[in-house]
């Protein structure tokens, strides 16, 4: 009997504990949100502000910055674009391989949930209405390889702060605000 | 009869093997049909030929797409990937990401020793420190994605981009795109592939047609426009179409020549035996072209199609003089110096093209000569001993040409020669040695798409920077590239030397870092930064590296180092670091700049360095010719020992001479290596024609012929020189139909040459002997 319960408790245990965490996904795969950002170094003796927006759209992704400078990113699929001030814009395939291609904000609206368990090891916590992430790289490699954790809060299907912390020190906080899910986005926005 | 079953059996058996020779001669011969066999073997033009093979543009594809609709674009550059990624042969020459980082990286850690202080101010000032960490922060501020790492910091003063403007300095709006470019209104795409294989390496030709074909039905699904481009195209359109028409050429001129011969003979088996001498000796020609040359121009080939004209002069001599001898003693006896000296002159006129140094020229020389010398020889013991004069079995057809010859003729030809004769003097020489190819219409339509659409001209015109090893060329080129930089930036090239420097050029920058950067100054102007210190912590272990001389490169990006590789070439014991501009006006201009600045430097473009060389041949050709109408006057003299026989028997040269040079200059073409190659036929054919009318007329003169006689020797001459030049016209005179600027040059020549001939042969110099 005992040698029966503890196998159905290891078993319980194992389940629970191979079992994906999700991180918010926007409602249909749909986003707008907008966001000021911080970034602080301990190569540099200034904090570097900055804001914008970015939107998805299933697997279109879209990270647009006003301040200081304005640029654009834009991911289709397999490409990607780049647009810096009234530049025309440069367009590559970029091939997606493991967790040390994607870029730092990307990787959180574009990877699947399998994909960003395989990458990282993920602790949650329910605070009050809100969630508590914490995200730590497993892969040394790559831009995801640089970061020493990832930690975000959320509400629902919505990002409201995220931290990355790099092993060299640097800092990057994100607000979002505004932040629009479910609900179509101007196909403008992927241009 | 037995002894006729026997001459026919030997007749048809030689005419079989001949054919058989010839068929499997012309499957197995393998054709050269690059222009550059059609120039003389100047030193500069043959460096530019060695050079351009050896270039890194020489094996380049060019795959374009076309398509105003963006989303059809896409969908057509898809269905392009899938064709030609199944091609293993075919390499992409834009490099992959991982090129691009390995790029990156190398210049990040690289760039304090590959700023160029040899040219430019070394920013080691506070202030000019100051400044660019100003830059290097405000760059930061705009790239937020930008990652703070060791290698952002190992280029402090931002030489990156100083370095990037020696490359792109002027202005470019082309967009990099899916492994390829857009041009500037995003509706056509340009990718670039290496295929392993020179231009005018032909194993790949079937390949690369059907590749075409499968990329142009992408437009034809879709809309649109899409094609490959390439020189690769240009010789497999040469050739495949010289060969086609050669090959229809030489089928309707024999076809002609069997004409013209049954016209005068009407005996259809008399054909089999005329022609024996003349396919024999082909068969013969082309096995020895086999067994000996490894391949053969197309061009050579086909005048040699067309040889059967000259060839068959012999027996269609001896079957009409065969009528008025009752031996061949006789009959050799009689005409046998004229035979053989018209073989003679004939060959000496082939033999000449061997001096004009021209691999094509040879070609026809050698060809000439050996068709010609077997045909002869076959005819003599031949044809002579199968069909001696005691056992023709054929009648000729006499033309009646009435008492007098042709008198109406003579006032309408002397007043055309007379004209020609005044246009010749405004004739000019060829300076354009592309003429002499065919037109490639559709492949010149693609260049000039790409042209108007990227800027990118497909010329090859190249700079070659000189070296006695590949480093010395390698910092030539890249002295050479800051000289400009410094001058006249608007004219940069892309050059991968300015990234590999070699062990000198790097030893002498450590040098001078080590005797003028100040890091107290620095430290300075970092402290007066929104840097902190902590931040250069890998620039300061590569000033440690310098200082202890443990500092190296590291390894070159793979991609840079391909295509520096592919850069170099080797001549004649020299390396040629060489650089392709493309377009002709931009290159004269580079080459000016480069001259001012007094770089070592050597333009290479085979059509500019043809012209010189072509110029110099055709005055000279033009020369030898009148020398060699003068020889033949002499050799003539020695052999008639007759002053007059010897000056009339020139007449006819140079009456065709003028023929070629007046129709030439009423038809606006310049002199070219084929009219001058006609001018020598006609020589050789011409002198003939002199010789047997002169000879003829000779008789008449001396009254050693008269009445009846003298009508049937008379009009026995005056068409056995017709039928000669009726074959050879039936033969060249095709060639005026080809397409090939060589063999219509030839063609066109050849019939005015041989028409003005023959009118002098028996028109002119009866007239000469008193014959009115």
């Amino acid at each position: 009997m005992k040698r029966i319960f503890l196998l159905i408790f290891l078993s319980v245990t194992f389940f629970a504990m191979s079992e994906d965490i999700a991180i918010p996904r926007p409602k249909d795969d749909l986003l707008y949100t907008e966001y000021t950002s911080r970034k602080s170094s301990p190569y540099i003796k200034k904090v570097i502000e900055s804001s914008g927006w970015l939107a998805k759209d299933g697997k279109k992704f879209a990270f647009y910055q006003d301040t200081p400078s304005v640029m654009k990113v834009v991911n289709k699929g397999d490409e990607m674009s780049l647009k810096i001030g009234n530049n025309k814009p440069m367009k590559m395939k970029v091939s997606a391989a493991g967790g040390g291609e994607y870029s730092d904000v990307n990787i959180l609206f574009t990877a699947d949930t399998a994909e960003i368990n395989r990458i990282f090891t993920i602790n949650r916590e329910a605070v009050g209405s809100k969630m508590r992430y914490f995200l730590q790289p497993k892969v040394k490699d790559g831009a995801v390889g640089k970061l020493e954790f990832m930690r975000f809060v959320g509400t629902g299907d919505k990002l409201e702060k995220l931290e990355m912390k790099y092993k060299n020190g640097t800092m990057i906080e994100f607000k979002f605000f505004n932040t629009v899910t479910g609900e179509s986005i101007d196909e403008k926005k992927f241009d | 009869m037995k002894r006729n079953l026997i001459s026919r059996v030997i007749v048809f058996s030689i005419i079989a093997v001949a054919v058989l020779l010839i068929v499997f001669s012309a499957m197995n011969l393998k054709l050269n049909s690059q222009i550059t066999n059609m120039l003389p073997r100047d030193e500069n033009l043959m460096r530019s030929v060695a050079l351009t093979a050896d270039s890194s543009v020489s094996d380049k594809l060019l795959l374009y797409i076309h398509n105003e609709d963006s989303e059809k674009l896409d969908m057509m550059i898809d269905k392009a990937d899938a064709i030609v990624n199944a091609e293993d042969f075919l390499t992409p020459n834009i490099p992959t990401a991982q090129q691009i980082n390995e790029i990156k990286l190398y210049l990040q850690k690289n760039a304090f020793v590959l700023y160029p202080y040899e040219e430019f101010d070394a920013p080691f000032s506070e202030a000019e420190i100051k400044n660019r960490l100003e830059k290097k922060f405000a760059y930061l501020q705009n790239n937020p994605f930008e990652d703070l790492g060791e290698l952002f910091f190992a280029d402090p003063l931002n030489q990156i981009s100083d370095l990037m403007k020696l490359q792109f300095s002027s202005s470019n709006p082309l967009s990099v795109y899916r492994d390829g470019i857009l041009s500037e209104d995003k509706t056509s795409y340009l990718r670039v592939f290496s295929t392993g294989s020179s231009s005018s390496d032909t194993k790949n030709s079937a390949l690369l047609l059907d590749l075409d074909n499968k990329i142009k039905s992408i437009a034809a699904e879709n809309g649109g426009n899409s094609f490959l481009y390439g020189a690769h195209f240009y010789f497999i359109e040469s050739s495949s179409t010289i060969q086609k028409e050669v090959s229809v050429i030489c089928v309707f001129s024999i076809l002609l020549t069997i004409l013209v011969f049954f016209f005068f003979f009407r005996n259809l088996e008399l054909i089999f035996y005329a022609f024996m001498p003349v396919v024999a000796g082909m068969a013969l020609t082309f096995v020895s072209i086999l067994v000996f040359c490894k391949e053969f121009g197309a061009i050579a080939l086909g005048f040699g199609a067309t040889a059967a004209g000259i060839c068959i002069d012999y027996s269609i001599h001896y079957l009409f003089k065969a009528d008025f001898y009752g031996t061949l003693k006789d009959l050799r006896h009689g005409i046998g110096k004229s035979l053989f000296m018209g073989y003679l002159t004939t060959v000496l006129s082939f033999l000449l093209l061997l001096l004009s140094k021209i691999d094509s020229l040879g070609e026809i020389a050698l060809f000439g000569c050996l068709v010609i010398t077997f045909s002869f020889v076959l005819c003599w013991f031949g044809l002579q001993n199968l069909l001696p004069p005691e056992k023709i079995f054929y009648r000729v057809k006499y033309l009646s040409f009435g008492e007098k010859l042709f008198p109406k003729w003579r006032i309408p030809f002397v007043c055309l020669f007379a004209c020609l004769a005044i246009a010749s003097i405004f004739t000019h020489l060829e300076t354009d040695s592309s003429k002499l190819d065919i037109q490639h219409k559709e492949l010149d339509a693609r260049a000039g798409k790409i042209i108007s659409e990227f800027g990118e001209s497909t010329n090859n015109v190249f700079i070659g920077f000189p070296g006695k090893t590949e480093d010395e060329a390698i910092d030539a080129a890249m002295n050479a590239t800051l000289a400009i930089y410094k001058k006249m930036p608007e004219l940069l090239f892309l050059n991968p030397a300015i990234f590999l420097p070699t062990e000198n050029v790097v030893q002498s920058r450590i040098d001078y870092i080590m005797n003028n950067f100040d890091k107290q100054a620095f430290l300075n102007a970092v402290s007066q930064s929104d840097f902190t210190e902590a931040a250069f912590g890998s620039f300061f272990a590569t000033l440690e590296s310098l200082e202890d001389g443990t500092y190296g490169l590291g390894e070159f990006p793979s991609y840079l180092k391909m295509q520096a590789d592919a850069s170099i070439a080797e001549y004649d014991g020299m390396y040629y670091f060489m650089i392709h501009i493309g377009d002709r006006e931009r290159a004269e201009k580079v080459y000016a700049c480069l001259e001012s600045l007094n770089v070592n430097f050597v333009p290479v473009d085979i059509m500019r360095d043809s012209v010189k060389g072509l110029q110099t041949f055709e005055m000279k050709s033009m020369i030898l010719i009148g020398i060699a109408v003068i020889l033949i006057f002499f050799a003539i003299f020695a052999a008639f020992k007759n002053v007059k026989i010897a000056l009339t028997s020139i007449l006819p040269i140079i009456a065709g001479l003028v023929g070629i040079l007046g129709i030439n200059a009423l038809m606006k073409n310049p002199i070219n290596i084929m009219h001058i190659t006609s001018a020598i036929l006609v020589v050789g054919i011409g002198v003939d024609y002199g010789i047997l009318s002169s000879s003829t007329w000779n008789m008449w003169f001396k009254k050693d012929l008269v009445g009846d006689d003298w009508i049937k020797k008379r009009n026995s001459t005056v068409q056995s020189i017709f039928a000669a030049a009726l074959t050879t016209l039936a033969s060249f005179g095709l060639l005026a139909i080809s397409s090939s600027g060589a063999l219509f040059s030839l063609g066109i020549s050849m019939i005015f040459g041989i028409v003005f001939a023959l009118c002098t042969a028996v028109l002119i110099i009866p007239l000469a002997y008193g014959d009115k």
